[in-house]
Protein backbone atom coordinates (compact mmCIF):
# COMPACT_ATOMS: atom_id res chain seq x y z
CA UNK A 1 0.00 0.00 0.00
CA UNK A 2 1.11 3.46 -0.62
CA UNK A 3 -0.53 4.65 2.55
CA UNK A 4 -1.14 3.14 5.53
CA UNK A 5 -2.68 4.30 8.86
CA UNK A 6 -0.07 5.32 11.63
CA UNK A 7 0.83 3.69 14.51
CA UNK A 8 0.79 6.34 17.65
CA UNK A 9 3.32 8.25 16.97
CA UNK A 10 6.31 9.06 19.83
CA UNK A 11 7.90 11.18 16.95
CA UNK A 12 6.47 14.43 15.26
CA UNK A 13 8.75 16.11 12.57
CA UNK A 14 7.74 18.88 10.81
CA UNK A 15 9.85 20.36 7.63
CA UNK A 16 8.75 23.79 6.01
CA UNK A 17 8.13 23.86 2.60
CA UNK A 18 8.41 27.81 1.35
CA UNK A 19 6.43 28.11 4.57
CA UNK A 20 8.25 28.07 8.05
CA UNK A 21 7.80 24.88 10.14
CA UNK A 22 7.72 27.24 13.24
CA UNK A 23 4.28 27.40 13.87
CA UNK A 24 3.07 23.99 13.24
CA UNK A 25 5.71 22.68 15.71
CA UNK A 26 4.17 25.50 18.36
CA UNK A 27 0.58 24.40 17.34
CA UNK A 28 1.22 21.05 17.69
CA UNK A 29 3.57 20.54 20.99
CA UNK A 30 0.54 23.28 22.40
CA UNK A 31 -2.10 20.57 21.32
CA UNK A 32 0.37 17.63 22.45
CA UNK A 33 0.46 19.26 25.72
CA UNK A 34 -3.58 19.98 25.90
CA UNK A 35 -3.65 16.14 25.51
CA UNK A 36 -1.83 15.45 28.50
CA UNK A 37 1.15 14.12 26.75
CA UNK A 38 4.38 15.11 27.69
CA UNK A 39 6.70 17.19 25.20
CA UNK A 40 9.93 18.10 24.34
CA UNK A 41 10.47 20.45 21.33
CA UNK A 42 13.98 19.97 19.32
CA UNK A 43 14.29 22.58 16.72
CA UNK A 44 17.09 21.34 14.33
CA UNK A 45 18.39 24.65 13.54
CA UNK A 46 19.35 25.66 17.14
CA UNK A 47 20.88 22.62 18.17
CA UNK A 48 24.22 22.92 19.25
CA UNK A 49 26.68 20.60 17.09
CA UNK A 50 29.15 20.54 20.17
CA UNK A 51 26.31 18.52 22.10
CA UNK A 52 26.89 15.18 19.67
CA UNK A 53 28.16 12.23 21.51
CA UNK A 54 31.55 11.21 20.60
CA UNK A 55 29.96 8.32 20.13
CA UNK A 56 27.53 8.98 17.38
CA UNK A 57 27.83 7.16 14.35
CA UNK A 58 29.00 9.74 12.39
CA UNK A 59 32.01 10.87 14.53
CA UNK A 60 33.20 7.50 14.74
CA UNK A 61 32.99 7.52 10.74
CA UNK A 62 34.04 10.66 10.38
CA UNK A 63 37.22 9.70 13.03
CA UNK A 64 37.87 6.56 11.25
CA UNK A 65 38.03 8.68 8.08
CA UNK A 66 40.36 11.10 9.46
CA UNK A 67 42.79 8.84 10.91
CA UNK A 68 42.57 6.93 6.95
CA UNK A 69 43.65 9.64 6.07
CA UNK A 70 46.99 10.18 7.74
CA UNK A 71 44.72 13.11 10.29
CA UNK A 72 43.90 15.30 7.35
CA UNK A 73 40.12 14.88 7.20
CA UNK A 74 38.97 16.21 10.48
CA UNK A 75 36.86 19.01 8.81
CA UNK A 76 34.16 16.50 8.12
CA UNK A 77 32.93 16.28 11.33
CA UNK A 78 33.29 20.07 12.02
CA UNK A 79 30.66 22.48 13.10
CA UNK A 80 29.85 23.44 9.58
CA UNK A 81 29.30 19.98 8.46
CA UNK A 82 25.34 19.46 7.69
CA UNK A 83 26.14 15.77 9.06
CA UNK A 84 27.61 16.95 12.01
CA UNK A 85 24.41 19.30 12.62
CA UNK A 86 22.35 15.90 12.17
CA UNK A 87 24.31 13.76 14.58
CA UNK A 88 23.67 16.33 17.24
CA UNK A 89 20.37 16.56 16.50
CA UNK A 90 19.79 13.01 16.21
CA UNK A 91 21.75 12.67 19.74
CA UNK A 92 18.66 14.95 21.02
CA UNK A 93 16.16 13.16 19.91
CA UNK A 94 17.40 10.11 21.12
CA UNK A 95 17.62 11.22 24.39
CA UNK A 96 14.04 12.89 24.81
CA UNK A 97 13.18 9.43 23.61
CA UNK A 98 14.39 7.55 26.16
CA UNK A 99 13.48 9.78 28.69
CA UNK A 100 10.40 8.00 30.35
CA UNK A 101 9.33 11.42 31.39
CA UNK A 102 8.39 12.18 27.65
CA UNK A 103 5.79 11.15 25.96
CA UNK A 104 6.59 12.43 22.30
CA UNK A 105 8.69 14.47 20.75
CA UNK A 106 8.04 17.37 18.38
CA UNK A 107 10.90 17.85 15.70
CA UNK A 108 11.63 20.70 14.35
CA UNK A 109 13.03 19.95 10.87
CA UNK A 110 13.68 22.48 9.63
CA UNK A 111 13.13 23.22 5.69
CA UNK A 112 13.27 20.32 3.25
CA UNK A 113 17.07 20.67 2.38
CA UNK A 114 17.21 20.06 6.10
CA UNK A 115 14.89 17.77 6.43
CA UNK A 116 16.51 15.97 3.76
CA UNK A 117 20.10 16.26 5.17
CA UNK A 118 18.48 14.91 8.68
CA UNK A 119 16.46 11.63 7.02
CA UNK A 120 19.57 10.55 4.98
CA UNK A 121 22.02 10.75 7.35
CA UNK A 122 21.54 7.43 9.22
CA UNK A 123 21.52 5.43 5.94
CA UNK A 124 24.47 7.65 5.00
CA UNK A 125 26.54 6.58 7.87
CA UNK A 126 25.02 2.67 7.58
CA UNK A 127 25.76 2.58 3.77
CA UNK A 128 29.15 4.29 4.47
CA UNK A 129 30.66 2.54 7.56
CA UNK A 130 29.03 -1.12 5.64
CA UNK A 131 31.33 -0.27 2.94
CA UNK A 132 34.18 -0.29 5.67
CA UNK A 133 33.69 -3.04 6.88
CA UNK A 134 35.31 -6.38 5.83
CA UNK A 135 37.99 -8.61 6.46
CA UNK A 136 40.87 -6.41 5.51
CA UNK A 137 39.52 -4.36 8.70
CA UNK A 138 38.73 -7.57 10.49
CA UNK A 139 41.83 -9.23 10.16
CA UNK A 140 43.53 -5.94 11.07
CA UNK A 141 41.57 -5.63 14.49
CA UNK A 142 41.76 -7.05 17.68
CA UNK A 143 38.56 -8.38 19.11
CA UNK A 144 38.45 -6.02 22.05
CA UNK A 145 35.38 -4.49 22.32
CA UNK A 146 37.30 -1.05 21.95
CA UNK A 147 38.87 -2.47 18.47
CA UNK A 148 38.19 -0.56 15.23
CA UNK A 149 36.11 -3.17 13.94
CA UNK A 150 33.94 -3.60 16.66
CA UNK A 151 33.30 0.21 17.47
CA UNK A 152 32.41 0.74 13.48
CA UNK A 153 30.30 -2.40 14.00
CA UNK A 154 28.38 -1.01 16.93
CA UNK A 155 28.30 2.18 15.28
CA UNK A 156 26.56 0.98 12.21
CA UNK A 157 24.09 -0.70 14.54
CA UNK A 158 23.42 2.62 16.14
CA UNK A 159 22.93 4.41 12.36
CA UNK A 160 20.16 1.96 11.97
CA UNK A 161 18.55 2.66 14.74
CA UNK A 162 18.50 6.34 14.28
CA UNK A 163 17.38 5.27 11.07
CA UNK A 164 14.75 3.77 12.29
CA UNK A 165 13.76 6.13 14.67
CA UNK A 166 13.02 8.97 11.36
CA UNK A 167 11.32 6.54 9.70
CA UNK A 168 10.35 3.54 11.79
CA UNK A 169 6.47 3.06 12.50
CA UNK A 170 7.02 5.32 15.50
CA UNK A 171 7.53 8.53 13.76
CA UNK A 172 5.37 10.42 11.59
CA UNK A 173 6.31 13.72 9.60
CA UNK A 174 4.44 16.64 8.58
CA UNK A 175 5.01 19.30 5.84
CA UNK A 176 4.16 23.04 6.47
CA UNK A 177 3.61 24.55 2.65
CA UNK A 178 2.31 27.41 1.63
CA UNK A 179 -1.04 27.74 0.57
CA UNK A 180 -0.73 29.01 -2.67
CA UNK A 181 -1.15 27.12 -6.23
CA UNK A 182 2.37 27.83 -7.23
CA UNK A 183 4.15 26.21 -4.51
CA UNK A 184 2.08 22.53 -5.26
CA UNK A 185 5.04 21.87 -7.43
CA UNK A 186 7.90 22.85 -4.67
CA UNK A 187 5.62 20.93 -2.21
CA UNK A 188 5.24 17.95 -3.88
CA UNK A 189 8.98 17.63 -5.09
CA UNK A 190 9.62 18.23 -1.45
CA UNK A 191 6.78 14.98 -0.72
CA UNK A 192 8.23 12.94 -3.28
CA UNK A 193 11.69 13.49 -2.15
CA UNK A 194 11.65 12.92 2.02
CA UNK A 195 9.12 10.14 1.24
CA UNK A 196 11.72 8.01 -1.02
CA UNK A 197 14.54 8.85 1.92
CA UNK A 198 11.53 6.41 3.94
CA UNK A 199 9.63 9.30 5.57
CA UNK A 200 6.28 8.80 6.51
CA UNK A 201 4.21 11.95 6.34
CA UNK A 202 0.76 11.91 7.12
CA UNK A 203 -0.03 15.17 6.70
CA UNK A 204 0.47 18.20 4.52
CA UNK A 205 -0.55 21.68 6.30
CA UNK A 206 -1.49 24.32 4.45
CA UNK A 207 0.06 26.92 6.77
CA UNK A 208 -1.42 30.67 7.08
CA UNK A 209 -4.82 29.46 4.66
CA UNK A 210 -6.48 32.63 3.87
CA UNK A 211 -9.58 33.15 5.58
CA UNK A 212 -12.68 35.19 4.17
CA UNK A 213 -11.36 38.81 4.35
CA UNK A 214 -8.05 37.75 2.17
CA UNK A 215 -9.67 38.56 -0.69
CA UNK A 216 -11.17 35.91 -3.46
CA UNK A 217 -7.72 35.64 -5.30
CA UNK A 218 -5.66 34.47 -2.52
CA UNK A 219 -8.41 32.30 -1.21
CA UNK A 220 -8.60 31.02 -4.89
CA UNK A 221 -5.40 30.11 -5.32
CA UNK A 222 -5.44 28.26 -1.91
CA UNK A 223 -8.01 26.29 -2.52
CA UNK A 224 -6.66 25.25 -6.28
CA UNK A 225 -3.85 23.97 -3.99
CA UNK A 226 -5.20 22.03 -1.30
CA UNK A 227 -6.94 20.19 -4.28
CA UNK A 228 -4.01 19.16 -6.32
CA UNK A 229 -2.64 17.98 -3.02
CA UNK A 230 -5.47 16.37 -1.79
CA UNK A 231 -5.60 14.61 -4.97
CA UNK A 232 -1.80 13.51 -5.49
CA UNK A 233 0.03 13.49 -2.27
CA UNK A 234 -1.75 10.36 -0.64
CA UNK A 235 -2.38 11.94 2.79
CA UNK A 236 -4.44 14.35 4.15
CA UNK A 237 -4.63 18.42 3.42
CA UNK A 238 -5.95 20.44 6.55
CA UNK A 239 -5.79 24.09 6.80
CA UNK A 240 -3.05 25.38 9.10
CA UNK A 241 -2.10 28.70 10.53
CA UNK A 242 -2.83 31.11 14.20
CA UNK A 243 -5.32 30.02 15.99
CA UNK A 244 -5.96 26.64 13.68
CA UNK A 245 -5.98 23.14 15.26
CA UNK A 246 -2.57 21.23 14.57
CA UNK A 247 -4.27 18.50 13.08
CA UNK A 248 -7.82 18.38 11.77
CA UNK A 249 -10.77 18.23 14.34
CA UNK A 250 -11.32 14.51 16.27
CA UNK A 251 -7.56 13.88 15.40
CA UNK A 252 -4.88 13.09 18.18
CA UNK A 253 -1.59 14.85 17.36
CA UNK A 254 0.03 11.74 18.07
CA UNK A 255 -1.95 9.97 14.94
CA UNK A 256 -3.44 8.13 12.97
CA UNK A 257 -4.52 11.46 11.42
CA UNK A 258 -5.23 9.93 8.01
CA UNK A 259 -3.21 7.67 5.53
CA UNK A 260 0.51 7.87 5.02
CA UNK A 261 2.47 8.74 2.22
CA UNK A 262 5.30 6.55 1.73
CA UNK A 263 7.20 4.33 -0.56
CA UNK A 264 6.64 0.83 0.35
CA UNK A 265 7.36 -2.74 -1.50
CA UNK A 266 5.09 -5.82 -1.63
CA UNK A 267 5.29 -9.40 -2.49
CA UNK A 268 6.62 -10.15 -6.55
CA UNK A 269 3.78 -11.59 -8.13
CA UNK A 270 3.95 -14.13 -11.80
CA UNK A 271 5.12 -17.78 -12.98
CA UNK A 272 8.04 -19.25 -14.20
CA UNK A 273 8.80 -16.48 -16.89
CA UNK A 274 7.54 -13.36 -15.71
CA UNK A 275 7.33 -11.07 -12.92
CA UNK A 276 5.94 -7.89 -11.49
CA UNK A 277 7.08 -6.33 -8.57
CA UNK A 278 4.76 -3.27 -7.36
CA UNK A 279 6.25 -0.57 -5.46
CA UNK A 280 3.35 1.59 -3.72
CA UNK A 281 3.85 5.30 -3.31
CA UNK A 282 1.95 8.20 -3.99
CA UNK A 283 0.82 9.25 -7.33
CA UNK A 284 3.10 13.05 -6.77
CA UNK A 285 5.96 10.56 -5.95
CA UNK A 286 5.25 8.14 -9.29
CA UNK A 287 4.93 10.88 -11.70
CA UNK A 288 8.45 11.94 -10.93
CA UNK A 289 9.96 8.81 -10.34
CA UNK A 290 12.68 6.72 -12.03
CA UNK A 291 13.27 3.26 -11.96
CA UNK A 292 16.24 1.73 -12.39
CA UNK A 293 18.41 -1.77 -11.42
CA UNK A 294 21.76 -1.99 -9.85
CA UNK A 295 23.31 -5.52 -9.48
CA UNK A 296 20.72 -6.85 -6.69
CA UNK A 297 18.69 -3.92 -5.79
CA UNK A 298 15.90 -2.10 -7.35
CA UNK A 299 16.60 1.87 -7.09
CA UNK A 300 14.10 4.52 -6.92
CA UNK A 301 14.98 8.15 -7.32
CA UNK A 302 12.36 10.77 -7.03
CA UNK A 303 13.46 14.65 -6.30
CA UNK A 304 16.83 14.14 -6.17
CA UNK A 305 16.56 11.42 -3.19
CA UNK A 306 17.22 7.27 -4.03
CA UNK A 307 16.04 4.91 -2.31
CA UNK A 308 17.60 1.21 -2.77
CA UNK A 309 15.39 -1.94 -2.37
CA UNK A 310 17.01 -5.06 -2.08
CA UNK A 311 15.05 -7.24 -4.80
CA UNK A 312 13.75 -10.49 -3.37
CA UNK A 313 14.65 -13.54 -3.75
CA UNK A 314 12.95 -14.54 -6.47
CA UNK A 315 13.55 -11.96 -8.91
CA UNK A 316 17.28 -12.32 -8.11
CA UNK A 317 17.73 -14.01 -11.43
CA UNK A 318 15.92 -12.05 -13.83
CA UNK A 319 15.67 -8.95 -15.78
CA UNK A 320 13.70 -6.03 -15.28
CA UNK A 321 12.89 -4.69 -18.62
CA UNK A 322 10.11 -1.62 -17.91
CA UNK A 323 8.04 -0.28 -15.10
CA UNK A 324 4.59 0.97 -15.46
CA UNK A 325 2.47 3.75 -13.29
CA UNK A 326 -0.50 2.50 -11.77
CA UNK A 327 -2.46 4.65 -9.64
CA UNK A 328 -0.99 2.62 -6.68
CA UNK A 329 2.37 3.90 -7.72
CA UNK A 330 4.80 1.67 -10.12
CA UNK A 331 4.92 -1.87 -10.92
CA UNK A 332 7.95 -3.13 -12.22
CA UNK A 333 8.12 -5.89 -15.19
CA UNK A 334 10.95 -8.74 -15.03
CA UNK A 335 11.37 -11.79 -17.12
CA UNK A 336 13.63 -14.96 -17.02
CA UNK A 337 17.39 -14.00 -17.41
CA UNK A 338 18.33 -15.87 -20.96
CA UNK A 339 21.91 -15.94 -19.52
CA UNK A 340 21.32 -18.10 -16.24
CA UNK A 341 17.71 -19.81 -16.88
CA UNK A 342 16.96 -22.25 -19.79
CA UNK A 343 13.83 -21.71 -21.83
CA UNK A 344 11.12 -23.98 -21.68
CA UNK A 345 11.18 -23.88 -25.19
CA UNK A 346 14.37 -25.22 -25.43
CA UNK A 347 14.21 -27.88 -22.96
CA UNK A 348 11.39 -29.04 -25.01
CA UNK A 349 13.21 -28.76 -28.00
CA UNK A 350 15.98 -30.78 -26.52
CA UNK A 351 13.55 -33.55 -24.93
CA UNK A 352 11.92 -33.93 -28.29
CA UNK A 353 15.35 -34.52 -29.96
CA UNK A 354 16.71 -36.94 -27.13
CA UNK A 355 13.70 -39.06 -27.78
CA UNK A 356 13.94 -38.77 -31.42
CA UNK A 357 17.19 -40.14 -30.96
CA UNK B 1 39.83 8.68 20.79
CA UNK B 2 37.93 11.30 23.33
CA UNK B 3 35.54 9.77 24.75
CA UNK B 4 35.30 11.09 28.24
CA UNK B 5 35.76 14.51 27.06
CA UNK B 6 33.70 17.11 27.67
CA UNK B 7 34.61 19.02 24.19
CA UNK B 8 34.25 16.69 20.93
CA UNK B 9 37.56 16.07 19.89
CA UNK B 10 36.10 17.13 16.21
CA UNK B 11 35.12 20.66 17.95
CA UNK B 12 37.68 23.28 15.69
CA UNK B 13 38.25 25.72 18.75
CA UNK B 14 39.88 22.87 20.61
CA UNK B 15 43.47 22.86 21.20
CA UNK B 16 44.43 20.23 19.06
CA UNK B 17 43.18 16.86 17.64
CA UNK B 18 43.93 13.45 18.67
CA UNK B 19 46.33 11.88 16.48
CA UNK B 20 46.74 15.01 14.50
CA UNK B 21 50.36 15.63 15.98
CA UNK B 22 51.26 11.49 15.11
CA UNK B 23 52.80 10.32 12.25
CA UNK B 24 50.71 8.73 9.60
CA UNK B 25 51.56 5.07 10.37
CA UNK B 26 50.85 5.60 14.13
CA UNK B 27 48.86 3.31 15.96
CA UNK B 28 45.62 5.39 16.24
CA UNK B 29 45.08 5.61 19.71
CA UNK B 30 41.83 3.70 20.87
CA UNK B 31 42.17 1.89 17.66
CA UNK B 32 43.61 -1.13 19.04
CA UNK B 33 45.27 -3.19 16.25
CA UNK B 34 43.88 -0.42 13.81
CA UNK B 35 45.82 -0.32 10.92
CA UNK B 36 46.16 2.88 8.63
CA UNK B 37 47.09 1.14 5.37
CA UNK B 38 44.11 -0.98 6.15
CA UNK B 39 41.73 1.89 6.76
CA UNK B 40 42.82 3.89 3.63
CA UNK B 41 41.70 0.72 1.72
CA UNK B 42 38.91 0.96 3.60
CA UNK B 43 38.59 5.14 2.87
CA UNK B 44 38.85 3.78 -0.99
CA UNK B 45 36.02 1.89 -0.93
CA UNK B 46 33.87 4.50 1.16
CA UNK B 47 34.94 6.80 -1.72
CA UNK B 48 33.81 4.30 -4.17
CA UNK B 49 30.58 3.75 -2.43
CA UNK B 50 29.82 7.18 -2.53
CA UNK B 51 30.46 7.26 -6.47
CA UNK B 52 28.25 5.12 -7.13
CA UNK B 53 25.84 5.41 -4.30
CA UNK B 54 24.81 8.98 -4.73
CA UNK B 55 24.23 10.06 -1.44
CA UNK B 56 21.31 12.57 -1.21
CA UNK B 57 23.06 15.42 1.27
CA UNK B 58 26.26 14.99 -1.63
CA UNK B 59 23.85 14.75 -4.60
CA UNK B 60 24.35 18.33 -5.47
CA UNK B 61 28.04 18.62 -4.66
CA UNK B 62 29.35 18.18 -8.37
CA UNK B 63 32.61 19.49 -7.86
CA UNK B 64 33.92 17.61 -4.73
CA UNK B 65 36.51 20.91 -4.33
CA UNK B 66 34.07 23.38 -3.82
CA UNK B 67 32.65 21.51 -1.08
CA UNK B 68 35.36 21.03 1.51
CA UNK B 69 33.41 20.74 4.05
CA UNK B 70 32.17 17.64 3.03
CA UNK B 71 33.75 14.05 3.97
CA UNK B 72 33.11 12.33 0.99
CA UNK B 73 33.93 15.54 -1.44
CA UNK B 74 37.53 15.74 0.71
CA UNK B 75 37.95 12.28 0.18
CA UNK B 76 37.31 12.18 -3.62
CA UNK B 77 39.73 15.55 -3.91
CA UNK B 78 42.40 13.88 -1.38
CA UNK B 79 42.37 10.48 -3.31
CA UNK B 80 41.40 11.88 -6.48
CA UNK B 81 44.81 13.73 -6.31
CA UNK B 82 46.81 10.30 -5.44
CA UNK B 83 44.61 8.61 -8.43
CA UNK B 84 44.94 11.70 -10.93
CA UNK B 85 48.95 11.18 -10.60
CA UNK B 86 48.59 7.41 -11.17
CA UNK B 87 46.89 8.32 -14.22
CA UNK B 88 43.22 7.32 -12.91
CA UNK B 89 40.46 9.20 -13.01
CA UNK B 90 40.62 12.56 -11.29
CA UNK B 91 38.60 13.74 -8.78
CA UNK B 92 35.76 15.38 -10.71
CA UNK B 93 35.49 12.08 -12.67
CA UNK B 94 35.11 9.97 -9.08
CA UNK B 95 32.50 12.10 -8.15
CA UNK B 96 30.51 12.66 -11.56
CA UNK B 97 28.12 9.83 -10.40
CA UNK B 98 27.16 11.64 -7.15
CA UNK B 99 25.66 14.88 -9.15
CA UNK B 100 21.72 15.08 -8.42
CA UNK B 101 21.44 15.55 -12.03
CA UNK B 102 18.15 13.46 -13.62
CA UNK B 103 19.21 10.00 -14.08
CA UNK B 104 19.93 10.67 -18.47
CA UNK B 105 21.89 12.30 -17.51
CA UNK B 106 23.88 10.52 -15.06
CA UNK B 107 23.94 7.31 -16.45
CA UNK B 108 26.84 7.58 -18.83
CA UNK B 109 28.63 7.22 -15.18
CA UNK B 110 26.62 5.27 -13.60
CA UNK B 111 26.17 2.06 -12.44
CA UNK B 112 22.37 2.49 -12.53
CA UNK B 113 20.64 0.28 -15.38
CA UNK B 114 17.54 2.84 -16.26
CA UNK B 115 14.26 1.22 -16.89
CA UNK B 116 11.57 2.64 -19.27
CA UNK B 117 8.41 3.83 -17.97
CA UNK B 118 5.27 3.88 -19.51
CA UNK B 119 2.31 5.17 -17.96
Amino acid sequence: MASERADTARLVAVCGVDAPSAPLVRATAHAAREQGLRVVVVIADEVDVLTASAEAPWLVLAQTAAIALGGGLPVAGRAGSADARAAAVLCQVEAALVDPGVDLVVLDAGDQRSARDLLAHPSTVVAAIGSLLGPDLAMRSTAADDSGFARLTAARDHAQRQRDLLAGASAVWRLAVAPRADTVPSAVRALAALVVLGARIDGLVLDGYPRKHDGDERRDSAAAARAVLEQASGTPVWRGGPDRRAVPKGSSVTGPVGPVAMVASGEPVGDDHAWEWTITMPQAVAALAHVGIEGDRLVVEAAGSYRWLELPAVLRRTVAFEAVRIAEGLVVGFRTDPAVWRSTAGDEGKQAGEELT
Amino acid sequence: MSTGESTPWWYSGAEKEPDAEKEPDAEPSGGGALDWLGLLSGAQRLVDWAADAVLTPHAEHSDPRANPSCLLCRASSLLGEVRGADGGAGPGDAAAPATGEAPDAATAHSPIRWLPIRG
